[in-house]
């Protein structure tokens, strides 16, 4: 396991952490784009746990309002991913996520500024 | 609809991170003064918020004998602090509150035992628990111990209903005097709510303000933590007259209604409601209506609904209306709040001062009404509304006015 990755650490920065360690560095973006995946697979999950929604029915582009998320819901979801990837997305973001793919950026900015 | 007995307001007790007693609470009010300050009892590091609005350096021993205190919770503690206050200030004899009632509202009840416990168990692997744990603990501890330390024996009990606990506190207390059950009673709301498992639930809940509390002002950033109790002394006018009390203002109606919506957004038709029916129980039309004070939390969307919610109870008169947030002072006190806020409100009327809104920049989007930003207002105040309304859509105003 990689030095960063403490015990408490979600498994998607986990294997995030692994890649780094033993990829060819020619790789890297490839790397970028499965941890791009990985991530938004587990906002993907966590929308549909929190609003019993089919994850089919999650796109990228879809905003928070189409999905139904109120604010309440916007942190449940937010604590899911925080909790899985050992991160905190701070009240100022938050406020400002309006789409998937909003969230999707800020997480990843979160994981990419911890590592 | 008035049926029953005339209720009128008689005595005032608070203890808050404004002051020990009503007296000093009032003077900071006044004087613009904020209880908020740096957060004390934890790491800097545990917490994203840095501020609270906490009483500092209370000391039990000052206040209750050695022996009593180990079953008294803080939260119990400040509640008999401003009872006893209350009562002495209404000038009540020990035979005249025997038969009354006492009710209290807490948001939290004894979160401190109650943590300090789970502490001992689950961190320090204890396998027991110091034998006083329920009854310093639980709900109703605060008014079980304020019926025995004043001699309170007829209806007692705890209420709650988060930050709206106060009032519906009062309120209750109220009806026992319309109907005619009881002649006096004791009531408000208490609560000691910085305990480390409850300030990270609050954190959680991105709520709380990371410098001040700023009601309705473009850059409020959310609520600041408080913790105190107020209580008032509620009397039927009659018995009051009688033994020639000082009235401090008729408790002259009041508003509850639910949301029946959502467990944390708040509603502006709800809010409205309460306001509407507190102003048609008390007879009053909004055109005489001076003050409010406002519940104001300082978050984003109490502060915006809650002045949406003015302008559809009180229509055109909306705008002409003194409107005051002291949370911006007490911070949010939770079940102690609305006792606090009455009390304030109460004293406005006495003394013809509205405190003001502190910490107001400028106005937030969609907060277009006079919130006395700032500087307190001379003005004569003969009747207003004190306002709470609490997480899961329930709300309870109180309206008082002078008599």
């Amino acid at each position: 396991m990689g030095s960063f990755c403490f015990v408490n650490v979600g498994r998607v920065a986990c294997i995030y952490n692994e890649c780094l360690k033993t990829a060819p560095t020619d790789n890297v973006s490839n790397l970028v784009t499965n941890m791009d995946q990985q991530i938004y697979s587990l906002i993907v999950k966590a929308i549909s746990k929190q609003k019993m929604l089919d994850p089919s029915s999650i796109a990228e582009n879809s905003t928070l309002d189409a999905l139904g998320i109120t604010s309440l819901d916007a942190i449940s979801i937010v604590y899911e991913i925080e909790d899985a990837l050992d991160i905190e997305v701070p009240n100022e973001a938050l406020e400002n996520l309006s789409s998937v793919q909003d969230i999707l950026l800020e997480v990843t900015r979160l994981v990419q500024a911890r590592n | 609809m008035i049926l029953g007995k005339k209720v009128v307001v008689t005595g005032l007790g608070s203890i808050s991170s404004l002051g020990r007693d009503t007296h000093g609470f009032w003077r900071s009010l006044i004087a613009g003064k904020s209880g908020i300050s740096r957060l004390r009892g934890f790491s800097p590091q545990d917490f994203k918020t840095s501020v609270g609005a906490q009483i500092h350096d209370f000391n039990p021993e000052e206040y209750f004998p050695a022996v009593e205190i180990p079953l008294l919770d803080r939260y119990t503690q400040f509640a008999l602090v401003a009872a006893r206050e209350a009562l002495e200030d209404s000038g009540l004899g020990q035979a005249e509150i025997r038969d009354g009632a006492v009710v209290i509202g807490t948001g939290c009840g004894g979160k401190e035992t109650d943590e300090r416990s789970y502490q001992a168990l689950y961190k320090e692997k204890k396998r027991r628990l110091h034998p006083l744990t329920i009854p310093r603990g639980m709900p109703s501890s605060a008014a079980s111990q304020v019926s025995m330390v004043c001699g309170v024996t007829g209806p007692v009990f705890a209420l709650s209903s988060a930050c709206a606990s106060a009032n519906h506190a009062v309120i209750q207390a109220a009806i026992l005097i319309r109907s005619g059950l009881v002649e006096v009673a004791v009531a408000g709301g208490t609560d000691a709510p910085f305990t480390y498992g409850l300030l990270k639930a609050w954190e959680a809940l991105r709520v709380l303000s990371q410098d001040t509390c700023r009601p309705f002002s473009s850059d409020r950033s959310g609520l600041v933590l408080g913790e105190g109790a107020g209580m008032v002394v509620l009397e039927s006018e009659i018995h009051a007259r009688r033994r020639s009390a000082h009235v401090y203002c008729e408790l002259a109606g009041f508003g509850m209604t639910a949301d029946a919506g959502h467990i944390t957004d708040p509603s502006a038709d709800g809010a409205a409601r309460a306001m509407s029916v507190a102003l048609t129980d008390a007879h009053m039309n909004p055109g005489e209506i001076d003050y409010i004070n406002a519940h104001g939390t300082g978050t984003l969307a109490n502060d915006v609904t809650e002045t949406r919610a003015i302008r559809l109870a009180l229509g055109n008169r909306a705008g002409a209306v003194a409107i005051s947030s002291t949370k911006s002072m007490h911070g949010h006190a939770l079940g102690a709040s609305g006792a606090l806020e009455l009390i304030a409100t109460i004293l406005a009327i006495q003394h013809g001062i509205v405190p003001a809104t502190m910490n107001f920049t400028a106005p937030g989007a969609g907060c277009d009404l006079d919130y006395t930003p700032n500087l307190p207002r001379t003005m004569k105040v003969q009747a207003a509304l004190s306002n709470s309304f609490a997480f899961g859509g329930l709300n309870a105003v109180v309206a008082v006015r002078s008599c």
